[in-house]
């Protein structure tokens, strides 16, 4: 049969050299780098899986081995098995490490065909370094075809998860981490948004692979079924997933007539979408977090329009539906004065996670094309393609100074609205007092999971307020205690004690953060196999920190 | 290894790059102003290298190559 290594690039990434610049390993950490980019103690933490790898695998006919952050040896180690092919998927940033790999794959499994996948593929000179083939877009169909099978047979979604917790608790093992299921329901999304680099790497159109609702919903059960209960919310990706009506109405009947499991998910999605569903509906449903890139005060995208921005963010949170709002800085219009007006405009709509971010001109993108015949793009190597890279050349900034105002921004809503993991407790406490009593069974399904949620995080705010941003903050968390006590009575002794351990961990990694030097721990390898048409095996190897 | 293997090994590598013939390379040519290598060229160069030889090359030593009988000495020097 078939053999089929799919992997990413490789380790270190917390080691600046010629594939990695300073701060790359903070890249990695999607929440304390992005959406709670904090500067206290209170940042969330959590590493997303290879989720396109395990689509692949999942839907091969092939024997299909996927590795995550392998070292160059344990690559190696896997060359050495002699696979039919090497999948290799890669951001820009990992560039370099591409050239590497198929080098070693030349070497050490020289019969093995080479493909390259993942937006390193939207760089010109991919072919440079010579691949045996190049898949752009839809990986899982692209596959199938090398591999001699239609496209089109029916997904097996592979099940795949991230664990989420305070970033000062990740190497706590004894503290418990929140465990939340990843779906994908598809990718592309008919906004084309200029700067949108996966609208524009899957062609501006839908590519589906859970074909309709009732494949979410079965997607989602499974994967509780199966950790016994333990992973009931669950995170789509899918660009705009409102703009499917049909999908996610189907999928949320399901999800509401489960009476077992108060399923629950969050996804991206536009005002424009949000505009034309009845939120009661949704929320009903186990509709719980949405990502809306709200980009700027202005307005300028077509997928702003509908629904004021505040009055929708208002009343997603009096529903308990946590929110992230994500704002582009170095659009055209934008001058040194509108930055922190764009910033406080953010903090007014009172996100729960959020994420600034400087305009990126990515690869592909008709943004990138714009830039480029406006003679608009700094020369700058592919290391520094993330975020917070100072690619674009803009008449109002000088270089750097879009970087600076974008980590500003962060440590300004920290203090103007505090730490992510108090707002979330706190939206989950409004939905919880506005739903408690609400004639819909599935309304109130929802106010028992908020409340189960308030109450797991309420000793974390019971003993470390000297560690909020400043008095104003401490104040409105010390309101917000009260009234939660107030309505779901004091904390109870095991709370209590909780609340305890917490403040001593909060003191040791204050006194860390002050006299030690910090230190990365390279993320683990991580091994799965899948065999044809079949769900994933359990991990056959987990090494040790590297 | 010896250098005349070294240098052999290079100019196979580095003669697939920019497809020439090896026998057509000289060693003290500029490798930016005689042979076209930009920084694509040279990430190939240097991981082909780096794999064929075992050996890690660190930016800084990466810049200051100008020659392929600098990167012979590297790489000599490296394996010494």
């Amino acid at each position: 049969m078939t053999k089929v290594l799919l992997t990413s690039v490789f380790r270190p990434f917390g080691e600046e050299n010629r594939f990695n610049k300073a701060g790359d390993e903070e890249l990695l950490d999607y929440l304390a780098s992005r959406l709670t980019r904090e500067p206290g103690l209170f940042a969330l933490s959590s590493y997303v899986p290879a989720s396109g790898l395990h689509l692949i695998a999942a839907n091969l006919p092939a024997e299909t081995r996927v590795l995550e952050t392998p070292s160059v040896d344990e690559f190696v180690d896997e060359l050495k098995k002699e696979p039919d092919y090497v999948g290799i998927s890669a951001l820009i940033k990992g560039f370099g490490k591409v050239a590497k790999m198929i080098s070693l794959t030349r070497r050490y499994a020289p019969k093995a065909k080479v493909v390259v996948g993942g937006f390193a593929t939207a760089l010109d000179c991919m072919e440079e370094l010579e691949p045996d083939y190049i898949s752009k877009g839809d990986g899982v169909r692209f596959m199938r075809k090398l591999l001699g099978v239609t496209p089109e047979i029916p997904f097996v979604h592979p099940r795949m998860s991230a664990e989420i917790s305070l970033r000062i608790f990740r190497d706590y093992d004894f503290l418990e981490k929140e465990t939340i299921g990843l779906i994908t329901s598809g990718f592309g999304c008919p906004h084309a948004c200029d700067f949108c680099s996966t609208s524009a790497y899957f062609g501006y159109r839908s590519v589906s692979f859970l074909a309709d609702g009732a494949a979410m919903y079965e997607a989602m059960k499974g994967q509780c079924r199966e950790s016994g209960g333990r992973v009931r919310n669950f995170l789509i990706f899918e660009e705009d997933l409102m703009l499917f009506r049909q999908k996610v109405a189907q999928m949320g009947d399901l999800i509401e007539k489960d009476q077992r499991d108060s399923l629950g998910y969050g996804c991206f999605a536009t005002v424009k979408s949000l505009s034309r569903w009845d939120l009661e509906q949704l929320v009903a449903q186990g509709f719980q977090h949405v990502w809306i890139g709200v980009e700027s005060m202005t307005v300028p995208y077509k997928k702003g329009t509908g629904r004021d921005m505040k009055e929708l963010f208002d009343a997603l949170h009096s529903f308990g539906v946590t929110t992230t709002g994500s704002v582009i800085f170095g659009l055209d219009h934008h001058t040194p004065d509108m930055l922190p007006l764009e910033a406080r405009y953010l903090a007014s709509l009172y996100p729960s996670t959020a994420q600034f971010g400087s305009l990126i001109p990515a690869v592909g993108t008709e943004l990138r094309n714009r830039l480029e015949r406006e003679g608009r793009i700094r020369n700058t190597d592919y290391r520094e393609s993330d975020l917070f890279a100072d690619v674009l050349v803009h008449p109002n900034f000088k270089k750097g100074d879009l970087k600076a105002a974008t980590l500003k921004a962060y440590d300004d809503l920290y203090e103007e609205i505090g730490p992510s993991i108090f707002r979330l407790f706190d939206t989950w406490f409004r939905g919880y007092k506005n739903l408690r009593q609400a004639s819909r069974p599935g309304l109130r399904r929802r106010a028992d999971v908020y409340e189960q949620r308030v109450r797991a995080l309420l000793p974390l705010f019971l003993q470390t307020h000297e560690y909020l941003p400043n008095d104003e903050i401490r104040r409105r968390v010390s309101e917000t205690i009260k009234e939660v006590t107030a309505e779901l009575g004091p904390a109870t002794v095991t709370e209590t004690g909780l609340a305890e351990l917490y403040r001593h961990v909060f003191a040791l990694e204050e006194a860390k953060r002050r006299y030690l030097k910090p230190v990365f721990l390279e993320p683990k390898l991580k091994v799965r196999d899948y065999t044809p048409s079949q769900e994933a095996k359990p991990p056959l190897l987990s090494m040790s920190v590297a | 290894m010896d250098a005349l293997t070294i240098e052999e090994t290079v100019l196979r590598h580095f003669a697939a790059i920019i497809h020439v013939a090896p026998a057509k390379l000289d060693t003290r040519a500029n490798l930016t102003t005689e042979y076209g290598v930009d920084s694509l060229k040279a990430l190939k160069l240097i991981s082909g290298i780096e794999v064929e030889f075992d050996i890690d090359v660190d930016e800084k030593e990466v810049q200051k190559l100008k020659s392929l009988e600098d990167v012979v000495e590297l790489i000599r020097t490296k394996l010494s």
